[in-house]
């Protein structure tokens, strides 16, 4: 008797349990995924750099090889230093969709194996716009993306674009 | 068994288990609920301060401006909450890996995949680097040194060169080091025929490692030597107290692989010299001292049950992804001295992706070689049920079986995924299985489905 309700109490705490789980996935801010940023985009991307690197410009497997960590190294020989928004930001989402044309959970997975093996880090991730801008321009190995609203911007923060991108 | 219960009386240690067990599952869905669910997303500027690019290359000494660590240091984790209905059958019992106590698993079906585990990283200098990493899920070896998976130190002689020393991944897949984080792969569980029945994570000693490449191809390999201690179980019924542990010293793996912008291919090899560490071994020899003038062979049968033994692994995998796509399979080859796995064993994965969802489906075998060639007993000597019973045994030691998996992954929001994964096996019969039956009777082919619902998180 108590091995059958003991089994039962099994059955409903684990249904409840479930259900709990479909809740917090239902209740948890939907919206954090596609929050809304600081600037609307049209769909372009500039890949940015310090102003006085010696690089003009770099193609789109170069700089998806840099942002996914397959390469170190920019050409030349520098270690380089990528740089990232959020991972809730709707850039984000939206830049590695244009870099690689994956899902951004597709991307956020491909970190956890690196990361969790000890092997990688993803970019260093920073709270804006801004703050990506002020940290390139103090590294002259320094890369990040920001959308074109920027573009306007860049050569007064000393930064440049080396590759333009567009949303496919 | 969690050890502090040791000490306590025979009278008193069942309540003693007992009650830690409630803590564990206790302390998983508190940990879930807190981390997984509450936190959101607190720590994650804090976890990425390092702009490290390469999967394998210096990390650079940049600076987070709000990292709770040091400049130099992350502190990251990753957990799985999941509930299978391991009791949905009254003669099988499944499991994730065959270092699971089936018992333990049947009474709860939280157990079988839920895990937390605990990263910390540290960049000490140009050169050096350490990684420790802590997990928690059920499984046999239950000391606090069992459920640490990594503990390593690295040294980066060059842009090309590292070795790393400690406890670290031993490659010999895919996931080898990964698979405790559910969130980085698609399914609720890797294929368990594949996956299930190599009880290691990690080994202690010296890894050497080399990655070259350039933009458009990204080449490593690596070279392990050291030693590799587990406790597991074929059947499914041993409690962690009564499990026989081994032991393999030396073991010497070596992995290569390349990766373009859609390919993925790795090719691995392993020498594995065991040790088993038999409770009944002077049993077992006595049995041998008596039977052995009568038939000669059982000498032979008690040296392959007692195994200072070599097991020879290789495996091939290929990744391939394109879009929305993915396609995953992998190989693998045993042939081992002693008397258990034999054969090959694989799996073939695809998945589509559209937007958060991502179904899938996996096919996965396993095929052990069944034959037992030992030389029958004299006639007349009555010893004709023991050979019996060996045979029956060796069979029940190894896997045929196949299976299909049906899956969906839902990312709902980042860094978190709820699974949902439905498994179908068909079972030969004259074969084993770590979803093993509890009378372990073999005697026919079955079919059995067990679905599973997961959440999994990073932070």
């Amino acid at each position: 008797m108590m091995t059958i309700q003991a089994s039962v109490q099994r059955t409903v705490l684990a249904k409840l349990f479930f259900l709990g789980l479909l809740l917090l996935g239902l209740l948890l801010p939907a919206g954090s995924h596609l929050q809304a940023d600081e600037f609307n985009n049209d769909g372009s991307w500039l890949v940015v750099m310090h102003l006085d690197s010696d690089l003009t410009t770099l193609s789109q497997k170069q700089v998806m090889s840099l942002f996914l960590g397959r390469a170190q190294f920019l050409p030349g020989g520098s270690r380089v230093k990528t740089f990232d928004f959020p991972v809730d930001s709707v850039f984000r989402a939206n830049f590695y969709h244009a870099l690689t044309g994956k899902n951004i959970a597709d991307i956020d997975a491909y970190w956890a194996r690196l990361r969790y093996s000890g092997r990688a880090s993803p970019p260093q991730v920073l709270e804006d716009g801004e703050a990506i801008m002020k940290k390139v321009s103090e590294h002259k190995t320094a890369l990040a993306y920001l959308p074109s609203a920027f573009e306007h911007s860049l050569a007064d923060k000393g930064l440049k674009a080396v590759l333009t991108m567009r949303n496919p | 068994m969690p050890t502090f219960c040791r000490f306590f009386t025979l009278r008193l240690k069942p309540l003693c288990l007992k009650v830690m067990a409630k803590v564990t599952v206790r302390t998983m869905v508190l940990t879930t609920l807190l981390l997984g669910g509450l936190s959101g997303h607190v720590s994650a500027d804090s976890a990425s301060n390092i702009p490290s690019n390469n999967a394998s290359n210096i990390p650079s000494n940049d600076t987070s401006d709000d990292n709770w660590f040091g400049d130099n240091w992350q502190f990251n984790g990753f957990g799985t909450l999941s509930y299978t209905r391991t009791d949905k059958y009254k003669d099988r019992i499944p499991r994730r890996n065959m270092n699971q106590s089936g018992i333990d698993l049947e009474k709860n079906g939280f157990l079988m995949d839920s895990r937390f585990g605990l990263q910390i990283k540290g960049q000490l200098n140009d050169h050096w680097s350490v990684v420790g990493q802590i997990v928690a899920r059920e499984q046999l070896a239950n000391h606090l040194e069992d459920h640490i998976d990594l503990a390593f130190a690295r040294y980066q002689a060059s842009n090309e060169w590292q070795i790393a020393i400690g406890r670290q991944a031993f490659d010999l897949f895919f996931l080898s080091d990964h698979r405790n984080t559910a969130y980085s792969y698609d399914w609720v569980r890797p294929p368990t025929e594949f996956y299930g029945f190599m009880p290691y994570d990690s080994f202690d000693g010296v890894k050497l490692i080399r990655d070259w490449g350039d933009f458009d191809n990204a080449w490593h390999w690596d070279v392990s030597v050291g030693n590799i201690k587990a406790k597991f179980d074929l059947d499914v019924l041993t409690k962690s107290s009564d499990v026989d542990s081994t032991k393999a010293e030396p073991i010497y793996g070596s992995a290569l692989s390349w990766q373009g912008s859609q390919w993925r291919v790795r090719a691995n090899v392993a020498i594995l010299k065991f040790e088993q560490e038999l409770d009944d071994r002077d049993e077992l020899n006595f049995l041998a001292e008596h039977i052995g003038p009568i038939w000669p062979e059982f000498r032979r049968v008690a040296r392959d049950i007692e195994g200072n033994s070599t097991l020879r692994y290789a495996s091939l995998g290929a990744s391939w992804t394109s879009g929305d796509w993915k396609v995953q399979s992998e190989w693998n080859i045993i042939d081992a001295d002693f008397i258990t796995v034999n054969g090959q064993r694989g799996y073939v994965h695809v998945a589509r992706r559209w937007q958060a969802w991502q179904p899938f489906v996996t096919f996965g075998f396993a095929h052990d070689n069944q034959r037992v060639d030992y030389k029958p007993p004299p006639r007349g000597a009555g010893l004709e049920f023991i050979l019996d019973d060996v045979t029956h045994t060796v069979q029940n030691m190894r896997h045929n079986q196949h299976s299909f998996s049906l899956g969906v992954r839902w990312d709902f929001t980042p860094q978190k995924a709820l699974k949902l994964q439905c498994d179908r096996f068909y079972f030969q019969a004259d074969s084993g299985s770590i979803h093993g039956r509890i009378d372990l009777r073999y005697t026919k082919d079955e079919t059995r489905s067990w679905c599973t619902a997961s959440y999994d998180w990073v932070f």
